[in-house]
């Protein structure tokens, strides 16, 4: 910086005016994943030149389907992460009732109908089972979510007997979130907009309805929350419902994506999630954040993914690349925090 | 203190025991109408517990409170907001990422009219934010302009001035 930038800047502060340093971090105070949104365009940008086919409508829609599954999943770890919880269940809550959809529809001959019911039945439980612990027994999420995802993993093997239920024993019903939407060239699924619209619906609340007010107020200070009237355990294990419902509801997509219901499946689910919602610009600390920041987030990992394969980047430096993203908004996300103090 | 007037507020033996910590031994306090009372102790007297049991943060081990000379009991801070009492905490209670008019309805959202309001459950944001600029204005508190400012941009003294004003504008008795 030139001696002359650095008086003008001191006038600034002095005179109360903010200085363009200052702007940017406002900017990204009030709208968090506006830092993401850069990210997914420079991304976009570059991946263009190291593949000619990367920019192409087929290419694109493979993105969005590959993405999904985690951007469904991410929806409900946004939530929980809000109220500075974390979730490392929600892969093992989705597979489960994935599970119980598919074999209870196979094996036991129930109406697809009913066979769907009761697997969004056995993830909201799964949901509102965490928000037990969390709220009634007092325990941490990271230790409830710890333990959790181990018992649901089991139950899962246990129930599903290690046997994966291939697309030709589903109903078409149940793959029915795999079809594309024909749009010209684009093959978005069924699934790609069930998760887009459940995103529309959960900025709704959490914009402008006073369960998502006090959503971020009972992440941003529990204490405040409570001595403010808002009855914090009641939020917490609304959270915790609407979480294992949408990991419920996941489970549909999943079936839809992969054209199979497999217990083995959806392991890395837990962890993707939560990087897709710290890429995405909602702080781990809670109380911060947008939800489409977490779809954008789950896009710029889909996009880094797809576009280090096409330009012919080893699968290891694309591990490699994900790990400083993640580091990198976090990074953003300190320093954004310091534009409030 | 003329007899003639009942107090608002009168909590007769009050006890609040932390374990086996007796944080209040039996206290007594009468507020009459347009009365400001003090209540002046050591460190550890037990002056935030009495406040705290007398605006429902707490829920005191014996005694009886009376607001009006009817008993109350308050299980949370709502109940003693929706007979009337408000608090400024010592914390301030504020939530630093919101803004200032979603602290001062924190709680206690106003959402629209309409179908908006009752089958949508949308708030009343513009609303909210005319009176929280109403209320602060009200109070001569002039440095504060932006009612969609986040509480954490504020200075210290202007948290509280919030605090105050939530307190200050939405209480009754």
């Amino acid at each position: 910086m030139s001696k002359s930038n650095l008086v003008t800047d001191a006038a600034a502060e002095f005179k109360g005016r903010a200085t363009n340093k200052q702007k940017v971090q406002a900017l990204l105070h009030k709208y968090p994943w506006v830092s993401s949104a850069v990210v997914l365009v420079f991304a976009l940008f570059i991946f263009s030149f190291g593949n000619e086919n990367f920019l192409t409508p087929n290419n694109l829609s493979l993105i969005l389907q590959q993405t999904a599954v985690i951007g469904a999943i991410a929806a409900g770890q946004t939530l929980i992460i809000l109220t500075a919880g974390i979730d490392l269940s929600c892969g093992a809550i989705a597979i489960f009732a994935s599970m119980v959809m598919a074999k209870t529809a196979f094996v036991n001959g129930w109406p697809a109908w009913a066979a769907f019911m009761l697997g969004i039945a056995v993830g909201t439980g799964a949901g509102a089972f965490n928000g037990w612990l969390i709220t009634k027994v007092n325990l941490p999420p990271f230790i409830v979510t710890l333990g959790t995802f181990n018992v649901f993993s089991a139950l899962t093997l246990f129930y599903a007997t290690g046997r994966t239920i291939m697309d030709k024993e589903l109903e078409p019903f149940f793959l029915y979130l795999g079809n594309p939407i024909p749009l010209g060239e684009f093959k978005i699924t069924y699934g790609v907009l069930l998760v887009i619209v459940m995103y529309l619906i959960l900025a709704f609340s959490l914009r402008y309805t006073g369960w998502g007010r006090h959503v971020y107020a009972v992440g941003d200070d529990i204490e405040a929350a409570r001595l403010a009237g808002i009855q914090v355990k009641r939020v917490l294990m609304s959270v915790y419902v609407t979480a294992g419902f949408i990991f419920a509801v996941t489970s549909w997509v999943i079936i839809g994506r992969v054209a199979a219901a497999s217990p083995n499946s959806g392991s890395n689910l837990n962890l993707d999630s939560i990087t897709a919602v710290v890429i995405g610009g909602t702080s781990l600390f809670g109380g911060r954040g947008a939800i489409f920041g977490s779809l954008i987030g789950a896009v710029i990992v889909g996009v880094f993914r797809n576009g280090l394969t096409l330009a012919g980047v080893d699968l290891y430096y694309q591990t490699f690349a994900v790990g400083v993203l993640i580091i990198a908004a976090v990074s953003i996300d300190q320093w954004i925090r310091k534009a409030g103090v | 203190m003329s007899n003639s007037v009942a107090p608002v507020l009168e909590a007769k033996n009050l006890v609040k025991t932390y374990g086996r910590v007796v944080a209040i031994d039996g206290a007594d306090l009468q507020l009459f109408p347009g009365e400001i009372l003090a209540v002046v102790g050591d460190n550890g007297a037990g002056k935030s517990t009495m406040i705290k049991c007398l605006s429902g943060a707490e829920t005191p081990d014996g005694g009886v409170m009376e607001l009006d000379g009817k008993p109350i009991t308050f299980r949370r801070q709502k109940d003693s907001r929706d007979a009337g009492i408000e608090t400024v905490y010592q914390t301030l209670a504020v939530s630093p990422a919101l803004d200032i008019a979603a602290n001062l309805y924190l709680g206690r959202e106003i959402r629209k009219k309409g179908p908006l309001g009752s089958i949508f459950r949308m708030l009343d944001n513009s609303g909210m934010k005319k009176s929280a600029k109403e209320h602060i204005t009200s109070l001569g508190i002039g440095t504060i302009q932006n009612m969609s400012q986040a509480v954490e941009t504020l200075s210290g003294g202007q948290r509280q001035a919030v605090s105050v004003a939530r307190a200050a504008a939405l209480g009754r008795k």
